[in-house]
């Protein structure tokens, strides 16, 4: 691996990861984004997290490590994003950058507004930028097409993406019309101790436990969930079913219940807790995921280390995941997933499957101080290729967007330079109170990103 | 750089920079798979439902100049239509359900009845520019909201349509000079653009030919009416208008497919094939 010199002027940077979704809102950005921090701040850097308010949850607040959360009061629309106004968050992003004497502003989520304008108020204040994208989208709906002309704002005078998994840097090149070697691929990852197999559990091998947790809305498959369940439970007398979580088809599960007389074997739990996710999937041998789109998937990982041996649709980022011998795919029809499903219980109930080595194997493959140190290369290499871009440049990213769009985006590029040094009139930098740092605490642990090629990687598994 | 081949995979740490792109990037990309070819004639045919609606619609419009212009009574054109639709009602729907829609029929015109003086001074105190550039605008959105119905076995849903429609019309009506001319042509025209394309769907449903039949018989009176109302010019602009849209129109559509540019790819939301939805 051709490793990038250290940057001399830098070696530990302020970042201010920027995001719409984060605690007490659970979610895949919002662990992403705290742990990701949590090992920066072991790496020596220092981080603030941006969000909007949560209810009475507003202001700076310090979590573990001092990792400083600042909850900016924000007119919040749909599903907790923020609405969209392009420069009313400006003055107070400005502020909270100056103050922390941030280097680098990381947004994360392409439904969060918030870490769009981020983004873009930090490229107008010179600032370097990332960004992180946790979603697939397609092209045909009004939706996307819309989501996808803002991203593309977003976007154009990036320094640096993030994508979680290769379908998602292939997805997002497209949507926002990067340059691939500007956009990186690094995935999620679990806390493994979190997500440990419970070995004081007596197993009972005659019966056999399929677990789903899932939202349950029809992207996640809940559909082909109701039709899977009562064949399976027909063609194998010996599986039960465990299934957390809630959702619009949640009603759908009980009239399938009813009317296959399930009642003894399909329990429906409701919605659990991340932190009751392990306990819960604990109990069962077999995880199964039918959802219909996914960019990286993080439950599966959590699946396989708690020792559970994965049946998943072949969608989106998910065959890029798990290895072979922890998960069977199946195409997103039912007679696929039901066939899948049968050869994962025989094989289960055969014990021809040892699951008491995925935990291992999952927690060398994810780890957030692997994750941590690939960012860190990822900001390191900002220095390298980023230089201030002349102002007609910028613009000129901003005008090939498209026809009308083009224009719009130079329009508001211009408007958010003369609001800054407005703002540097009104409110001078000299009068904006430091933060006092943490204390720095250099992690002793050294971290080395283990590096091996493929064949050994391969023997190994 | 390193010999090993690079792959898809998350789970194993490959010696390539995490920016790295392979050549198989995006090969899975899927361009433009769903796109339908679409015949000349299909298109024509469908652009003649388009073309049917528009010459209604004019046939409302000139009808009202004839009478603004005091070229016929309002009474004449109310008649023949009120006779053509009822010919069609009872030749459409079989005899023991005709009397719904006669009671319907009967219904609406004794309300215009009642209504008729109202309506004829409703827009006394609004210039006529405004009516004219109002009647332009909520004609060209009767257009654009009609339903009309590819999908023979999609139900008739025109509430948007009808209703501007009926805007529309009444704005017209109210300059007429009297309250049963108001009467009449609210009649007549309430007859031609809601009756008529309602009949034209079950007529398409039924004997498919007969539709081609209505349009060429439509197309012929509206070509006699311009022309006894406004002249050869307009004729003549008239028939270059209809060849516009049957025969343009459905050119200009099959170019414009070349533009098409839709992407496909693992990123899209599957869509799950369920053997029986019970």
């Amino acid at each position: 691996m051709s490793l990038k010199p250290q940057p001399l002027q830098m070696q530990h940077y302020n970042i201010a990861m920027v995001t719409d979704f984060f605690y007490p809102q659970p979610g895949g950005v919002e662990f992403h984004v705290f742990h990701l921090s949590q090992k920066l701040i072991d790496l020596g850097h220092s981080v603030v997290i941006i969000t909007h308010d949560y209810g009475d949850r507003s202001g700076v607040r310090m979590l573990t490590n001092g990792l400083r959360v600042y909850y900016v009061p924000f007119l919040q629309i749909y599903r907790s994003t923020t609405f969209p106004s392009v420069f009313l968050a400006f003055p107070v992003l400005r502020n909270i950058f100056v103050r922390e004497q941030i280097d680098i502003v990381h947004g994360h989520g392409s439904f969060s507004s918030l870490g769009a304008e981020a983004i873009f108020h930090g490229k107008t204040m010179g600032l370097k930028t990332v960004f992180t994208d946790h979603s697939l989208f397609g092209f045909a709906d009004i939706g996307s097409i819309l989501g996808n002309k803002l991203l593309k704002f977003t976007l154009s005078d990036i320094s640096h993406v993030i994508c979680v998994s290769h379908t998602c840097k292939e997805n997002t090149v497209l949507r926002a019309s990067l340059d691939p070697l500007n956009v990186s691929v690094i995935p999620n990852a679990v806390i493994s101790e979190d997500f440990a197999p419970d070995l004081t559990r007596e197993k009972d091998h005659s019966r056999i436990t399929i677990v789903v947790i899932s939202r349950l809305f029809p992207n996640k498959g809940a559909d082909l969930l109701v039709a899977v369940v009562p064949q399976i439970c027909m063609q194998r007398s010996n599986v039960d079913f465990l299934i957390a979580g809630d959702g619009p088809k949640f009603l759908d599960l009980e009239q399938m219940r009813e009317k296959y007389f399930l009642q003894e074997r399909v329990s429906l739990i409701g919605a659990v807790k991340h932190e009751e996710v392990r306990d819960v999937m604990v109990k069962g041998d077999i995880y199964l995921h039918p959802s219909l789109t996914e960019a990286f998937g993080t439950v599966i990982v959590e699946a396989a280390s708690c020792g559970l041996y994965v049946v998943t649709t072949r969608v989106g980022g998910i065959p890029e995941v798990l290895p072979q011998h922890m998960t069977s795919f199946a195409e997103p029809e039912e007679d696929s997933l039901v066939s899948a499903l049968l050869h994962a219980i025989d094989k289960v109930a055969s014990r021809e499957i040892d699951t008491s080595l995925f935990h291992q194997e999952v927690a060398h493959m994810y780890s957030w101080d692997d994750i941590a140190k690939r960012t860190e290369n990822a900001y390191n290499s900002l220095w390298y290729h980023d230089g201030p871009l002349p102002l007609l440049d910028r613009l000129l990213k901003y005008y090939c967007c498209g026809a009308i769009a083009g224009k719009l985006y130079v329009l508001c590029v211009i408007v958010d330079m003369f609001i800054l040094s407005v703002l540097e009139w009104l409110y001078p930098v000299e009068n904006i109170d430091l933060a006092s740092k943490w204390p720095l605490k250099v992690s002793k642990k050294a971290f080395e990103l283990p590096v091996e090629d493929n064949a050994s990687a391969e023997s190994s598994l | 750089m390193s010999t090993v081949r690079w792959k898809k995979l998350l789970y194993l740490r490959q010696p390539y920079p995490d920016n790295y792109t392979d050549t198989s990037f995006l090969d899975q990309l899927r361009r433009n798979t769903t796109v339908a070819k679409y015949s000349y004639l299909k298109l024509v045919h469908d652009f003649t439902l388009v073309a049917f609606y528009g010459l209604l619609l004019l046939l409302v419009n000139v009808n009202f100049s004839a009478i603004y212009m005091k070229l016929w009574s309002a009474h004449v054109p109310t008649c023949l239509s009120s006779f053509i639709t009822t010919l069609l009602v009872c030749l459409d729907s079989p005899y023991n359900t005709r009397k719904r829609p006669f009671m319907l029929y009967m219904l609406i015109c004794m309300l215009l009845l009642v209504f008729s003086p109202v309506l004829r001074s409703l827009t006394q105190s609004t210039s006529l520019d405004s009516i004219w550039a109002l009647l332009l605008i909520l004609t060209c959105l009767t257009a654009a909201f009609h339903d009309y119905t590819l999908d023979l076995d999609a139900t008739y849903r025109n509430i948007m349509s009808t209703n501007m429609s009926f805007a529309n019309l009444i704005v017209l009506a109210s300059r007429l000079p009297s309250s049963m001319s108001v009467f009449s042509f609210l009649v007549f025209s309430i007859e031609v653009t809601v009756f008529i394309p309602l009949i034209d769907f079950h007529l398409r449903k039924r004997l498919h030919s007969a539709h081609f039949v209505a349009l060429v018989m439509v197309f012929c009176t509206v070509a006699w009416v311009i022309y006894r109302v406004h002249g050869l010019l307009f004729l003549g602009l008239y028939a270059a208008g209809i060849f516009l849209i049957l025969v343009c129109l459905p050119m200009y559509f099959i170019f414009l497919q070349r533009y098409k540019n839709e992407l496909q790819g693992p990123w899209d939301t599957a869509k799950p094939v369920l053997k029986s939805i019970s």
